[in-house]
């Protein structure tokens, strides 16, 4: 018997799928089949199979695969399967609610432990769902005890309006410990010249839907041609990062988890970066408008993510705190859901207004329009200005981080950790030009100082917004002394954090201005242009 | 993996039907099941329509000649499976007392099988022998139905008595009529 080992030691059996051309083709073969074989008839059954994954696939990318089954012709039998993706074996199986929204709520599925791990913080979506026919024939021994079943399963697409016919096939389910009679149906099958199948349904319906599960890259890798001019490169570092807003435009609206929102916001971020650190390219009239636009959706985008990280981070607040305080935090809570599903609404307006609507028309024709910018910056060679702003950018990071001591006040490092960001794009933007081995040994110092950075102002800002929680919590109502206490709490930890943070600050700055980092900058931009490298 | 077994010193207090219908319920509710149908009498093998036969018999199977996984046979019921009686059990306590470390015979041939099944089903032939504390030792969970009688709860107490002498502590012990409606 054929056995298949999976993680290491699971020993599952083997199910072989043959292909059927048609419905009468796979009438007449079973027919042929019973005329062989000591198989009799089950009854058929109906059942209906969606599938689920996150947006970004993160079931798909563990070659994983989340499927709800639900008997449509008796009873209201539902099962959810978490299969894996290569042969669909069965991973976990539980009993599952019927309704749709019940498994998009995680929390109220049975499997939700062991699937929580790989999906959090991100929602089920459903991606499709087909019907499937089931006819079951069984093959019984001489003491009526079962040693294989065969399936001939009918698929059909479900489609806006009408079912699309997928594939028949013919199933073996061969009983562990009876091989003779599957090894037999399978011999017939292949004498029969049945084409044995390696793509899973799954496959095939993406095939046929044109999805592409587990291609979406909230980051895109660009691409980028060295001796190209700089409004070219622009116009692609933009384009991508529309494309990334696009996708999650719909999703920010609907806000099924937080994560649609933040790349959104991402996305944003960086187009803004873009256009407001490679100046000169573009004339300051063509792109003015898109800056306050791109201003606008900053600003618009913030408060949610900013609730959406509270919330996120809502339990590890509550384990700062001794465990008989934790549960004061609750009112706290209730005021962070209140909030943000005000400002979610207000988001949702926001993105689709005429001004959103306007900007998004406008913006495509920029990106759409190949004539080359009249500016001598958006003329010259890529790399050339790349090397300019990366060096300069750097420098300037360095000369901000050497002037802050230990009187220097939060902001100059607020202002650093900004410094850092856009040089991170920058180099994000850029990094095709160069290899990747090259760019590492720069990256990593970078990296660690944004850390400790991050923290610190994540630490900075959150005690501030504590504090104004705390005040709207008074004003609203009569609130728990607890819940304030408790809070008060927080703000003293987070400001014991972003004391911490700061210390560690010097280290990692270190390492970011050591002049083996400044080396590797400075030999890595100051190079020759391409064209001077071929003169 | 967790592994309960359906045990009593006495014999005909329900223990088959227990650890039968225990298993079907779990493997009906998707998780995957395997009885190991450990009493000579095959009882429950009977139940599943399965010949009470493993290649080498007791011997093969506690000197691990066979991969315990082998031996293993799909019942008619979804995500269930059992490991059948074989007539030689009923020599089990000698073979037994001829291995090293007896008591951990058990534990030790299902552990390879951890990742395969959720739950484990012992059926227990009826005793105080060697096999029993080898079962006390692979068991996270000790069912023991119990009928009432006065023979039944004597035995129910001699358990219990050889379990605080014993110090055995790494299992549960769930007791329960059954046979009765609630």
């Amino acid at each position: 018997m054929e056995r298949t080992q999976l993680n290491g030691r699971l020993m599952i059996l083997k199910r072989p799928h043959f292909q059927i051309p048609s419905l009468t083709e796979a009438q007449a073969l079973l027919e042929r089949v019973k005329e062989q074989f000591p198989l009799s008839e089950l009854p058929s059954q109906l059942w209906e199979y969606v599938y689920y994954d996150t947006f970004d696939s993160r079931l798909y990318k563990n070659q994983q695969l989340l499927r709800q089954e639900t008997r449509t012709d008796v009873g209201d039998e539902s099962w959810l399967c978490w299969l894996s993706l290569t042969g669909n074996r069965v991973l976990q199986r539980g009993r599952s609610p019927v309704q749709e929204s019940v498994i998009q709520q995680l929390p109220s599925i049975p499997l939700r432990p062991l699937l929580e791990p790989i999906l959090h913080p991100r929602a089920l979506l459903s991606l499709f769902k087909i019907a499937v026919q089931q006819e079951w024939l069984v093959w019984k021994n001489k003491d009526d005890k079962t040693v294989l079943r065969v399936m001939l399963e009918s698929t059909q697409l479900f489609r806006e309006n009408y079912l699309e016919d997928l594939q028949h096939r013919l199933i073996i389910l061969p009983f562990r410990g009876y091989p003779k009679p599957s090894q037999q149906i399978i011999r017939f099958c292949r004498e029969e010249s049945l084409e044995e199948l390696n793509e899973d349904l799954f496959q095939i319906v993406c095939s046929k839907l044109e999805l592409k599960p587990g291609s979406y890259q909230p980051k895109p890798k660009l691409k980028l041609s060295p001796l190209g001019r700089t409004d070219q490169a622009l116009r692609a570092i933009l384009g991508e990062s529309t494309k990334v807003m696009d996708l999650n435009h719909q999703g920010t609206i609907e806000a099924p988890d937080t994560e649609f929102l933040h790349d959104f916001r991402v996305a944003c971020r960086r187009a803004r970066s873009a256009l407001n650190q490679l100046k000169g390219v573009f004339p300051p009239e063509q792109i003015q408008g898109f800056r306050d636009d791109f201003a606008w959706l900053s600003d618009r985008t913030g408060p949610t993510r900013d609730l959406d990280v509270y919330l996120l981070d809502f339990n590890s607040y509550q384990t700062q705190l001794p465990e008989e305080q934790q549960a004061d935090l609750e009112a706290f809570r209730e005021l962070l859901l209140t909030e943000n599903a005000k400002e979610q609404k207000l988001l949702a307006k926001d993105l689709q207004s005429k001004r959103f609507q306007k900007f998004r028309s406008t913006w495509e024709q920029f990106l759409k329009d190949e004539t080359p910018s009249t500016t001598p910056g958006g003329a010259a060679e890529v790399r050339k200005t790349a090397s300019k702003r990366l060096l300069r950018s750097y420098h300037r990071c360095l000369a901000e981080g050497k002037a802050i001591d230990e009187d220097s006040p939060d902001e100059a490092l607020h202002d650093l950790r900004k410094s850092c960001k856009k040089l991170r794009y920058l180099l994000e933007f850029f990094e095709s030009l160069w290899s990747t081995k090259e760019f590492q040994g720069i990256l990593k110092p970078l990296k660690a100082l944004q850390e400790d950075l991050g923290q610190f102002n994540d630490c900075s800002v959150q005690q501030e917004s504590l504090k104004n929680f705390g005040d709207m919590l008074a004003k609203q109502q009569p609130v728990p002394a607890q819940t304030l206490v408790a809070m008060g709490m927080l703000v003293s930890t987070l400001n014991q954090r972003q004391a911490e943070a700061r210390q560690r600050f010097q280290g990692s700055f270190s390492g970011f201005a050591s002049t083996r980092t400044q080396n590797r900058f400075n030999l890595l931009f100051q190079q020759p242009t391409v064209a001077e490298e071929l003169n | 993996m967790q592994i309960l077994a359906s045990y009593n010193i006495k014999g005909g207090v329900g223990k088959t039907a227990t650890s039968v219908n225990l298993a079907f319920q779990g493997a009906h509710e998707g998780a995957r099941t395997l009885i190991w149908d450990l009493d000579p009498q095959g009882a429950a093998t009977f139940y599943f329509r399965v010949r009470p036969k493993i290649k080498g018999g007791s011997r093969a199977l506690l000197k691990g000649r066979h991969d315990l996984a082998d031996l293993i046979k799909a019942t008619d019921h979804e995500n269930l499976d059992l490991l059948p009686s074989d007539f030689s059990y009923r020599t089990m306590d000698l073979l037994l007392d001829d291995t090293k470390k007896p008591n951990e015979r058990l534990k030790l041939l299902l552990s390879p099988l951890a990742g395969e099944y959720d739950y484990v089903f012992l059926d227990c032939p009826p005793g105080l022998t060697l096999l029993s504390e080898s079962i006390f030792e692979a068991a996270n969970v000790l069912v023991v139905p119990v009928i009432p009688t006065s023979l039944s709860l004597r035995t129910l107490k001699q358990l219990v008595e050889f379990r605080r002498k014993k110090q055995l502590r790494n299992f549960k012990m769930l007791v329960f009529f059954p046979m009765t409606n609630p």
